[in-house]
């Protein structure tokens, strides 16, 4: 059963905000994560303030130098919007394997984060881009780097009355693609297992421009692999992929529950890393060079 | 067969039998007017929930509901003490109440039960109930639980043998001897949920008179739950009634629902209508699964692949209680026994109790089991004596006439039709050869009862009753039940066929135990022969009633008389409705309208001997081959079926269309039991994966294309040369994925499911030797 | 206890009435307008057999919240019909035989009348993609795929829209 609470519909961010530092309040959009909780006793708010009537919070808005997600736009809008766009194409496949489709025309983009559950598929996409959260509270806004945002299993550094009114993407360079890989036991409606996010850019002799990759649920938190930015100039190579793969398994840091264990967790951040990259070049119209 | 019925007259080759005509309550089912479990309604209903133990084993010192009384709304509390107090269970087996008495056996035991005035009050009032505990030590697992001087899950079951048989045929010893390759091996099978979308619902409310009645998603609306509601109420049987709603699905966990005893005795103490649901999660962890096994073999064959002795032990995981676990592992080691010739057999089987949910049947009912255990050696076999799978099945198959080594008379049996058909199909031998690492193609056959007479001692067999009203439409009440696979269909076509009725003027009555026959219900693939029958039966007697109420209207002979879409003809011109001919019938009868009783009773067959298993328990044998081919991902280890071939040998079929229907589901229930469902359980006895979150059934994006596939035939003893077809489809299926996979890797995983975890275990073994071959 | 009052269309029909905050859509359509064609099946967005459509699009009632419904239209398995007329989804399930028990059908045939509206001619891969969040337990699926391609050639052929 779901516990009684009083529900808020607010029309404006600073009566939302108002209203989150008031009470013991849970701010829900979509809501599928929370009322599952709820349904289970895991959560009992005194209060849901339901955000996603907010006009300011709504769609995805493209400036020059950045995209800015709003906390109401769904999975199944950012999969319409990054149709197409190659650059953005983690966010569309990781929005795109959230749940199912029934789900994906409720739940946002920005839930995906708050929920914050080492699964997330939405994480390690969203770290690709530089990403930063505007948050907002009765005491006014705040820009979050989005990599700072996680601090743990279902932990945030949101404060309390504190929300998330849209992330901010820095537009990648021309010339980027991206790519989401997903393992889970099932095709479809899977949590994920492990996810590999990973952006690249390649010049006309396939060589490195850019190179960021973000890994889901085999850390406490979504986390970037370092040292990839050492890697720019290099030629797209089976042997860089490798490197590539090596990095990641070695970075992630996997653990062994009912879902799956951690070295085979592990062995799969390599697998999907090479898979994400190879997708990345392939839709660069490169193809991932043989050595030597 | 009995000769009191009448004689069957229609023909069988023309007509809607054979037909692929649609569900006769499709229509309900779309428009969403069918009726199910948690859809019935009555005014004043209460709503019920159950407290469960939160412990895996615990002693109850003391339950205090005083206060979850007081809550306003709430109307009754019940425990133990509002039931007749007895045990109840599988016969002799019998080591449960409805609500545990003084101990309980697993998280998820039933401690108590509240209704209330509405859903949220009863969940509210069940954290009011005040249940002390004294913790014991619990087993979890086959090995936990069967060491020496484990704790016992029953005090009075000593080892925690909760049954064992052992038995033998011929000389296994001897026939060893003679065997030139012998092998052996372990092999597990996993617990998986039947898992039907709909949870388990009942609604119960009393009459003035103490009259129990009861609606229910059940598969057995006559059978044995309302047998233990009675019990457990401690009513005469005459005085439970059950309506059977539609049914979201069954598949064997819809035989024995605790949920309608429970529902059943909290409507009694609250005086009013009680409604009670499950949800998913209480319906996954407190409702019986599979029964899991540990199955060891040791077979061998002849030069020629020629079967000679095997010798099996089968260990199984009971859970808390005994639902109908007994004969499940009584199927798992003997019918797969009854597929090949096997002379010389030695098996022991024994149920083991764990402090986990009880478990009990899905479709198959152990011979999934089984078949997963000697399916996968006969391949093993075929391999180390260089032979195609396909033969050495062929080599050793059963056929019409012959008794197996359990007694099994084989009727029709059309097994080697059936392999030499979905060879053909599949493209066998051509993609055989493929050979490469990672792909594989794989071999599995079944053969599965149609009603086991061991079921229930006292009789077996199936009853319907035809009625005729004033419009000419059959009214056909077979008190076996419909549980969404489409009896109800099939037992229209037979009627309509056998009258001479088109399909419009046959109406199919849902179960009322008030007025239907008394019957077992909707399990052991029971329904086409033993219900089918039984309406043919009534049937006929309805048309021979019209015929000679036709003649004495018209005069003239009777045998010159034919119904036929019903119309009824004598061949001079002279022509009646069937309509015209019933209502002439009510009106020479005072009023009472055509109505014929029909019964069917399994011609030849006994009870299976309880030491030795022996006895022909079945009047009809159904058969099949699979083949699954499958790729493996060698990176991730993740196994995709590709393509899915399955043949089978259901005699005649009533509807090609429902029988395509019955595989399709069969076998993709059978992907799921072999890739990813289980269960997973913490160090303290929970489930963890008690959602469907986590506990994962096949999507529409995991089932392959399944091409399916009829052995020409036709049974003696089936209504219009029909057999079963609902559990076979499911039996083969994990062996023929896990040969498929064996072939893709050149080494066997024996522990299902084959989740992509263990499979690229394998890939890295298999590629780390070969590269080792190849440097050496 | 948190009220509200809500105003909403189901199948076309228009309502007005009061709601707790806790209910669902799924309990408000089975419990309050006795529309019990929309099923339970896990409570968690997981089985689909609770699926209707909100303003067009399929969301599983089990996870929006009644008040949710304000101002919304909602389409459920009772509102496919016209009248007496089956709608050309529904026939095309009875006839090619893509139900069994039927539990998941109404789930089943709301996110296939939403696939069709925007799809006239799905392919197989269309259909899996859109149907991949309703279960089935009974069919295996594969006579569903038959069902909506038939569905879609019935829709838009007779009155040449396609």
């Amino acid at each position: 059963m779901i516990e009684p609470f009083v529900y808020y519909t607010p029309a404006a961010v600073a009566e939302a905000v108002q209203l989150l530092g008031q009470r013991s309040a849970k701010l829900i959009a979509g809501g599928t994560d929370v009322l599952v909780q709820m349904q289970e006793g895991l959560l009992s708010p005194e209060a849901l303030v339901d955000i996603s009537g907010i006009d300011a919070l709504k769609g995805i808005r493209e400036e020059t130098e950045h995209v800015v997600i709003g906390a109401a736009a769904t999975h199944h809008e950012v999969m319409e919007w990054a149709h197409n766009l190659p650059q953005y194409a983690a966010l569309a496949e990781a929005s795109g394997s959230v749940g199912t489709p029934q789900v994906r025309n409720i739940a946002t983009v920005a839930g995906n984060l708050c929920n914050a559950v080492p699964s997330a598929d939405l994480g390690a996409p969203v770290l690709l881009y530089n990403s930063s959260l505007t948050l907002a509270s009765a005491n006014g806004s705040r820009q979050l780097p989005a990599i700072e945002f996680f601090t743990g299993p279902k932990k945030t550094a949101l404060l309390p009355g504190e929300m998330v009114l849209s992330i901010r993407l820095t537009a990648p360079p021309v010339g980027c693609a991206s790519a989401y890989c997903k393992h889970g036991p099932r095709k479809a409606s899977d949590l994920a297992m492990v996810g590999v996010a990973a952006m690249v850019g390649l010049d006309d002799n396939s060589a490195v421009t850019s190179l960021v990759i973000g890994l889901n649920a085999v850390a406490p938190t979504p986390i970037l692999v370092q040292g990839c930015e050492q890697l720019v100039g290099q030629v797209m190579s089976l042997s860089l992929l490798d490197r590539c793969a090596r990095m990641a398994a070695q970075q992630c840091r996997p653990i062994t529950d009912y879902r799956a264990g951690a070295e085979y967790r592990r062995d799969m951040v390599g697998v999907l890393t090479k898979r994400a990259l190879e997708r990345c070049a392939a839709k660069l119209g490169k193809e991932v060079r043989e050595d030597g | 067969m009995t000769k009191i019925h009448a004689a069957i007259v229609a023909d069988t080759d023309q007509g809607v039998v054979g037909q692929s005509v649609p569900m006769v309550d499709a229509c309900e089912k779309v428009t969403g007017k069918a009726i199910y479990g948690a859809d019935v309604e009555m005014p004043g209903m209460l709503y019920g929930r159950v407290l469960r133990s939160p412990h895996p084993h615990a002693k109850i010192l003391s339950i205090d509901a005083a206060e979850a009384q007081r809550l306003p709304g709430v109307r009754a509390v019940v425990t133990w003490a509002d039931t007749s107090g007895e045990l109840i269970g599988f016969s002799q087996y019998s080591d449960h109440y409805i609500f545990a008495k003084d101990e309980v056996r697993f998280v998820g035991d039933e401690v108590a039960a509240v209704a209330a005035v509405d859903e949220d009050t009863a969940h509210r009032a069940l954290k009011l109930i005040k249940v002390e505990y004294e913790v014991l030590p619990a087993v979890y697992t086959l090995d936990e639980a069967m060491a020496p001087g484990a704790p016992l899950v029953h005090d009075v079951t000593p080892e925690n043998i909760a049954h064992q048989i052992t038995y033998s045929r011929g000389d296994v010893d001897a026939a060893f001897a003679k065997c030139d390759v012998i092998l052996e091996e372990t092999f597990e099978t996993s617990p998986a949920h039947p898992a039907y979308i709909e949870p388990q619902a009942c609604l119960a409310a009393f009459d003035a008179y103490g009259n129990a009645d009861i609606y229910a998603n059940t598969q057995s609306p006559g059978g044995s739950i309302r047998e233990k509601t009675a019990q457990v109420l401690g009513l005469p049987l005459g005085k439970v009634r059950i309506h059977q709603t539609f049914l979201g699905g069954g598949f064997g966990g819809k035989v024995w629902q605790h949920i309608i005893p429970a529902t059943a005795v909290l409507a009694r103490k609250a005086g009013r209508p009680v409604k009670m649901m499950y949800s998913r999660r209480e319906d996954l962890a407190c409702t019986p699964s599979r029964v899991p096994m540990r199955m060891k073999l040791k077979m061998g064959a002849d030069r020629t692949g020629r079967i000679l002795a095997k010798e099996t032990l089968v260990l199984a995981d009971n859970g808390a209680y005994c639902i109908n676990s007994p004969i499940v592992i009584d199927t798992a080691a003997t019918r797969i026994e009854n597929l090949y010739r096997f002379e010389n057999i030695r098996t022991t089987a024994k149920l083991i109790y764990t402090n986990k949910v009880s478990t009990g049947t899905f479709r198959g009912f152990g011979n999934p089991q089984g078949t997963f255990m000697v399916e996968s050696m006969m391949d093993m076999l075929a391999k180390e004596l260089a032979m195609d799978p396909a033969q050495i099945r062929i080599v050793n198959a059963v056929h019409p006439g012959y008794v197996t080594a359990h007694g099994w008379k084989i009727n029709s049996c059309e097994l080697e039709q059936c392999i030499h058909e979905v060879k053909r199909i599949s493209g066998w031998e051509e993609k055989r050869k493929a050979n490469r690492f990672g792909y594989g193609i794989g071999m599995s056959c079944v053969i599965h009862v149609n009603g086991n007479r061991s079921c229930f001692p006292a009789f077996d067999g199936s009853t319907a009753y035809i009625s005729m009203n004033e419009s000419g439409e059959a009214m056909v009440m077979c008190a076996e039940g419909d549980l969404g696979q489409g009896a109800s269909t099939v037992f229209a076509q037979i009627a309509a066929q056998e009258i001479g009725l088109p399909m419009e003027s046959v109406r199919v009555l849902r179960v009322d135990t008030e007025y239907a026959g008394f019957a077992f219900g909707a399990f052991a693939s029971r329904i086409t022969v033993n219900g089918g029958n039984a309406v043919r039966h009534a049937a006929a007697a309805v048309r021979r009633a019209l015929l000679e109420t036709a003649a004495g209207m018209r005069g003239g002979d009777v045998d010159t008389f034919t119904i036929h879409q019903g119309i009824v003809t004598d061949g001079t011109g002279w022509s009646a409705t069937v309509a015209e001919v019933s209502l002439q019938y009510i009106y020479a009868h005072a009023g009472t309208n055509l109505r014929c009783d029909g019964f069917f009773i399994p011609p030849d067959v006994v009870i299976a001997d309880k030491v030795t298993k022996y006895g022909n328990i079945s009047c009809a044998y159904s058969f099949a081959a699979h083949v699954a081919e499958v790729e493996v991902d060698k990176d991730t280890g993740k196994v995709e079926v590709l393509n899915y071939y399955a043949v089978h040998d259901a005699g005649k079929l009533i509807n090609p269309m429902l029988a395509e229907g019955q595989i399709e589901g069969g076998v993709a229930q059978g992907i799921g039991f072999a890739l990813y469902e289980n269960y997973c359980y913490g160090t303290d006895g929970h489930m963890l994966n008690n959602s469907f979150l986590d506990y994962k059934l096949p999507t529409f994006k995991d089932v392959p294309k399944i091409t399916t596939g009829f052995a020409q035939g036709c049974d003696p003893v089936g209504p219009m040369g029909a057999k079963g077809l609902g559990e076979p489809t499911i039996v083969p299926v994990a062996s023929a994925i896990g040969n498929a996979l064996a072939d893709a890797l050149g080494e066997r995983i024996t522990q299902m499911p084959f989740t992509a975890e263990k499979v690229k275990g394998v890939v890295r073994r298999v590629m780390a030797q070969a590269a080792k071959e190849g440097q050496a | 206890m948190d009220e509200r009052h809500i105003s909403f269309k189901v199948n076309g029909e228009a309502y007005a009435l009061t709601v707790a905050t806790n209910r669902t859509l799924l309990s408000l359509l089975r419990d309050t307008l006795k529309l019990t064609g929309t099923k339970y099946g896990c409570g968690e967005g997981e089985c689909g057999a609770c699926t209707v459509l909100m303003d067009g699009r399929p969301v599983n009632a089990c996870l929006v919240l009644a008040v949710k419904a304000d101002k919304s239209e909602i389409l459920t398995v009772e509102g496919l019909a016209d009248g007496g007329k089956l709608h050309p989804l529904q026939t095309a399930f009875i006839e090619k035989g893509a139900l069994q028990c039927g539990y998941c059908t109404p789930g089943m045939l709301m996110s296939a009348y939403a696939l069709l509206q925007g799809n006239h001619r799905p392919n197989d891969a269309e259909i899996a993609d859109a149907l991949a969040g309703n279960l089935c337990r009974c069919t295996g699926y594969q006579k569903i795929y038959d069902a909506v391609k038939e569905a879609a050639k019935v829709l838009y052929t007779e009155d040449g829209n396609d």
